[in-house]
């Protein structure tokens, strides 16, 4: 702006000189507009200084990675982190931008990373607004746009893993990351760009940065809600990942009926899927579940569809972002990145979208006839996220479902992520999740929270089957909900150990949802505008999923998640997952801190007891399908106990699933209670045992009320007792006792007592009415 | 010669036995409060029941014989540190409610001595069911049954009253002496059974069976409540000091019809 004119000259020479050799008419003009003279001085090709200046940008790097911290404006421990980030991160990046198959194909650990990134920012967008996931969806549905957005993911990601990088980067990374990247590669070639993106955005939703990002764009409360209760999930283990699937699934969704490059998108939400399970990638019906994903992200769909939208909108989110560290993380991202300029676009494009995914997605809706449907959703659904905020910070009020499930969905999606990434089962939630947008959109009317829950656990056990019981339990869903809510817990704990078994049951719900959630997917990808229940489904679904009973209302499924973690704990006693649980409890209590506070900064602490949270789930879920199983049991226990375990079993029954699957999930929640039962129990025969210490009566003295009257028994204290016919064998007896006063009444059965006159008077005392 | 009285009056044994009430002129028996129980008022006043089969003794117990006009009648001393509805009656009880001709379902007969004073208050119309549990009580129980037909001994656990449910018809009257810790619920589940709304149960309540570290009064207290909980009301409670120990009867109503109403 101000540079000594001098330089300015050189500049303009510069450009002229490349322009002469485009245009000589164009560079001519162009000087005569500058109105400043070129330099005289010889100057380099321009070309060559980009080509320089490139190099410069390597070397830096390089430096970076040795170092560990780039001076790019960011701050010095993201710097730090976002260099070693960078490492993983930077070949992520390109590996997009070369190929984004390459990057899903290639490393799972990698993707994994990615798919990790990818997770926060979906709760990141999700707490912001699902236009946030949309926005990434968005980018990578649009593939021009993709690339851009992709780059900005990409950017955004690196910029996201450098900020997250001390949190969770190491955890989700590991665990979650190969998860969902496995999962994310399946889907699709975009999914890679997509899983790009999904780590920008995890990484955002990561950092805490990104968390005040969407705090700032209004988001804020939603997404601290959001990521508490993924951490939450992810802490009950369980439940979280069914609810992180299904969550993903609405992003996924509402992707796919937005477009194609909705697989980018999708891939985003695919990532948090992805960790669920790996099969939605590879099947191509993913992408079509990822449309409902889509729908249920509905806020983000917009923002995906508006990608070019966002673009324009970009602005505002930008400024949004702007507001928040984000933006110049994510500027800083590309350029310690390196990325190509294109991708630098991008990334600044997307956390734009990100930060202001609300507005984004509203954007978007506009643009696409599918936006205006989701628009439709979108308003509610960018409302409910705005208000969700609110309600959650108030935490009551389920009409808002529609919002709040949007809300709960973005949570859901983000505790989802975290889950999938966790849970070993990525191929299962893929399919729970894209199932669970299906049976999300059925559930529209029913519980969505809860019918949810319950079909991401359907599906996750059957991927494709699931969508046909979606839709027959569409209806059902309320009811439902419950049970599929204490499914996709059972299912993913059972799933592990049982959910084969459960799987028949599974099969048979999620069958029938798939199914309908298929055909959802379709009419959603290509009609996703039409279909604005569906969306709103999904949306409510993803609320629904993220968190069966916290989704519904935010008061009651705060009790729930807590009646939940009490259950937990009580299971984890059982199942030995003290770890588990503590993780869980920690989650809630920061969604309720989060309610409470809404403070971005909250948000980064819930990501990182959630990445923490997750990273041990992730653990054990690799470590061992019985932990997995364990923790998932848990959850699913916990869902049961909150929302109801005979709704989840009738749900299932209801759903004419399998007996089998049914009772194994029912065993499993039999089993929750009888141990929650057993504690009692014990607890009583404890307090027995107490009392049993103290001597047994039946008559406590001190707790009855005994009449004045009849305080006395003795026979002095009756009236008439004077010269009563009785008296003088009182004075033999009164002073005896036990033996003595045997002995001395057998003497008196004798006969020869003699008593004088017999009163024929009333002495008895009367109970008055 | 100047003193036939006591000529008359068993002679100067005094007290062997019913000898000294027997000789009886100068012997006076009086109803009392309680129609079915009288009162031989004499040197020695004692409370006596109408015997149902004169000739005959149940346990021991001295006997009375009175001629009135020619005509002998028997009656039995009923000794109160015998028999608990005794020391009731001795004690003072308002009412027993065991009229002659009423129907009693007397729980705890054991041997039958009160069961067979009970069968001499309620007269040949009357009937007495008598409940007893224990088979060496029983068969005692049996015996005195043989000699007085309203006594129908019925040899069950007075706690299932569908045991005995076909024998035993509606009745009056409920006297419980089981002593037994849930007494309380063994005399409503009969009451439910067989006592007729309206009807009248006496209870004797040992304090020492429910709970032998409380207060008496307290459990008495506790009990009355728990017969309060199963509509039983209670009318009045009188403590058996000196006859026995530590105990106390509760005479109340069942299904009092409303007054009100």
């Amino acid at each position: 702006m101000d540079y000594p004119v001098n330089i300015k000259a050189d500049a303009i020479t510069l450009v002229s000189q490349y322009i002469q050799t485009v245009d000589k008419s164009l560079a001519q003009k162009f000087i005569e507009k500058s109105k400043l003279k070129p330099s005289p001085d010889k100057l380099p090709n321009l070309c060559e200084i980009i080509k320089e200046y490139i190099k410069l940008k390597k070397v830096s790097a390089l430096k970076d990675l040795s170092r560990g911290a780039e001076s790019s404006g960011v701050y010095s421990d993201e710097k730090s982190k976002k260099a070693v980030q960078v490492n993983g991160k930077a070949p992520a990046a390109n590996k997009k931008k070369e190929s984004s198959d390459s990057d899903s194909s290639e490393d799972e650990k990698q993707s994994k990373p990615n798919a990790k990134t990818v997770v926060p920012k979906p709760q990141a967008k999700k707490p912001q607004s699902s236009d946030d996931s949309d926005s990434s969806d968005d980018d990578a549905t649009t593939k021009p746009k993709k690339q851009p957005v992709k780059p900005q993911q990409t950017n955004t990601q690196k910029v996201v893993k450098k900020q997250s990088s001390s949190d969770d980067s190491s955890d989700d990374d590991e665990k979650t990351k190969p998860q969902q990247n496995a999962t994310v590669k399946p889907k699709a070639t975009p999914a890679k760009p997509t899983t790009g993106k999904a780590q920008v955005t995890k990484k955002e939703s990561s950092d805490s940065d990104d968390s005040s990002d969407d705090e700032k764009s209004k988001k804020p409360a939603p997404k601290q809600p959001v990521k508490a209760a993924p951490a939450k999930k992810q802490e009950s283990s369980d439940d979280s990942d069914d609810s992180d699937d299904e969550k993903p699934k609405a992003p996924q969704k509402p992707i796919k009926t937005q477009v194609t490059p909705a697989k980018k998108p999708g891939k985003v939400e695919t990532p948090k899927k992805q960790a669920s399970s790996d099969d939605s990638d590879d099947s191509s019906d993913d992408d079509s579940k990822k449309l409902p994903k889509a729908a249920a992200k509905a806020q983000v769909t917009p923002a995906v569809k508006a990608t070019p939208k966002k673009k324009a909108s970009s602005s505002e989110d930008s400024d949004s972002s702007d507001d928040e560290k984000k933006p110049a993380q994510k500027q800083v991202k590309p350029a310690v990145a390196k990325q190509t300029p294109a991708k630098t676009p991008v990334k600044v494009e997307t956390p734009k979208k990100q930060a202001a995914s609300s507005e984004d997605s509203d954007d978007s809706s506009d643009d696409d006839t599918k936006k205006k449907p989701k628009v439709a959703p979108k308003l509610p659904a960018t409302p409910a996220v705005k208000v969700a905020p609110k309600k959650q910070a108030s935490s009551s009020e389920d009409s808002d479902s529609s919002d709040d499930n949007k809300k709960t969905a973005q949570k859901q999606a983000k505790p989802a992520v975290a889950k999938p990434l966790s849970k070993p089962t990525p191929v299962k939630k893929q399919k729970s999740s894209s199932e669970d947008s299906d049976s999300s959109e059925d559930e529209k009317t029913a519980k969505k929270p809860a019918p949810k829950a319950a079909q991401k656990p359907q599906t996750k056990k059957e991927s494709s089957d699931d969508s046909d019981d979606s839709e027959d339990e569409a209806p059902k869903m309320l009811p439902k909900t419950p049970v599929k809510l204490a499914t996709p817990a059972k299912a993913p704990t059972q799933e592990s150990s049982e959910d084969d078994s459960s799987d028949d049951e599974a099969p048979k719900k999620t069958p029938a949802p798939t199914p309908k959630s298929k055909p959802a997917k379709k009419e959603s990808s290509s009609e996703d505008s039409s279909d604005e229940e569906p969306q709103v489904k999904t949306s409510k679904k993803a609320a629904e999923s993220s968190d069966d009973s916290d989704d519904d209302d935010g008061p009651p499924v705060k009790v729930a998640k807590k009646s939940k973690s009490e259950n937990a704990q009580v299971l984890a006693e059982c199942y030995y997952i003290s770890f588990l649980l503590i993780p869980v409890t920690g989650c809630y209590n920061y969604r309720f801190l989060r309610l409470n506070m809404s403070s971005p900064f909250d948000e980064p602490q819930v990501k990182t007891s959630k990445k923490a949270a997750e990273s041990s789930d992730d653990s054990d879920d690799d470590d061992d399908g019985p932990p997995v199983k364990v923790a998932k049991k848990s959850k699913s226990e916990n869902a049961q106990a909150t929302e109801n375990g005979f709704q989840a079993g009738k749900k299932r029954k209801a759903s004419g699933g399998d007996p089998t699957p049914a009772k194994k999930p029912y065993s499993n929640f039999v089993k929750g209670t009888k141990v929650v039962s057993t504690p009692s129990e014990k607890d009583n025969e404890g307090d027995s045992n107490a009392n049993k210490t103290t001597p047994f009566r039946r008559v406590a003295t001190e707790k009855v009320e005994v009449d004045p009257r009849l305080k006395d028994n003795s026979f002095e204290a009756k009236s008439g007792a004077r010269g009563s016919w009785g008296e003088r064998a009182n004075l033999d007896l009164k002073h005896t006792r036990g033996k003595s006063f045997k002995h001395e009444k057998t003497k008196k059965k004798r006969g020869s007592y003699r008593g004088g006159a017999i009163d024929t008077g009333v002495h008895s005392i009367k109970f008055e009415d | 010669m100047g003193k036939p009285g006591r000529g008359r009056g068993g002679g100067g044994r005094g007290r062997g036995g019913g000898g000294g009430f027997k000789g009886g002129k100068q012997v006076i028996i009086e109803p009392h409060r309680h129609p079915g129980v009288f009162i031989a008022r004499g040197k020695e006043d004692a409370l006596v029941t109408k015997n149902l089969v004169p000739g005959s003794e149940v346990y021991g117990e001295k006997r009375i014989s009175v001629e009135n006009e020619g005509e002998k009648i028997e009656y039995r001393v009923w000794n109160p540190f015998r028999s608990k509805l005794a020391a009731a009656i001795m004690g003072g009880v308002d009412a027993i409610h065991m009229p002659p001709g009423s129907r009693v379902l007397y729980l705890g007969a054991a041997s039958g001595t009160t069961v067979s004073h009970v069968s001499d208050v309620v007269g040949p119309e009357g009937l007495v069911y008598a409940v007893e549990f224990s088979h060496r009580s029983g068969r005692d129980l049996i015996n005195v049954a043989k000699k007085r037909t309203n006594i129908i001994p019925i040899i069950e656990d007075a706690r299932h009253p569908l045991k005995y449910r076909m024998l035993v018809g509606m009745v009056d009257t409920i006297f419980a002496d089981v002593a037994q810790p849930d007494q309380a619920r063994i005399v409503s589940l009969n009451a439910q059974h067989f006592l007729k709304n309206g009807g009248h149960f006496v209870i004797s309540i040992k304090a020492s069976c429910i709970d032998s570290t409380a207060q008496p009064e307290a459990v008495f207290a506790a009990e009355v409540k728990k017969l309060q909980a199963d509509k039983l009301k209670p009318q009045e409670q009188l403590t058996l000091e000196p006859y026995e120990r530590d105990h106390a009867v509760v005479v109340g109503v069942f299904r009092p019809p409303s007054k009100k109403s």
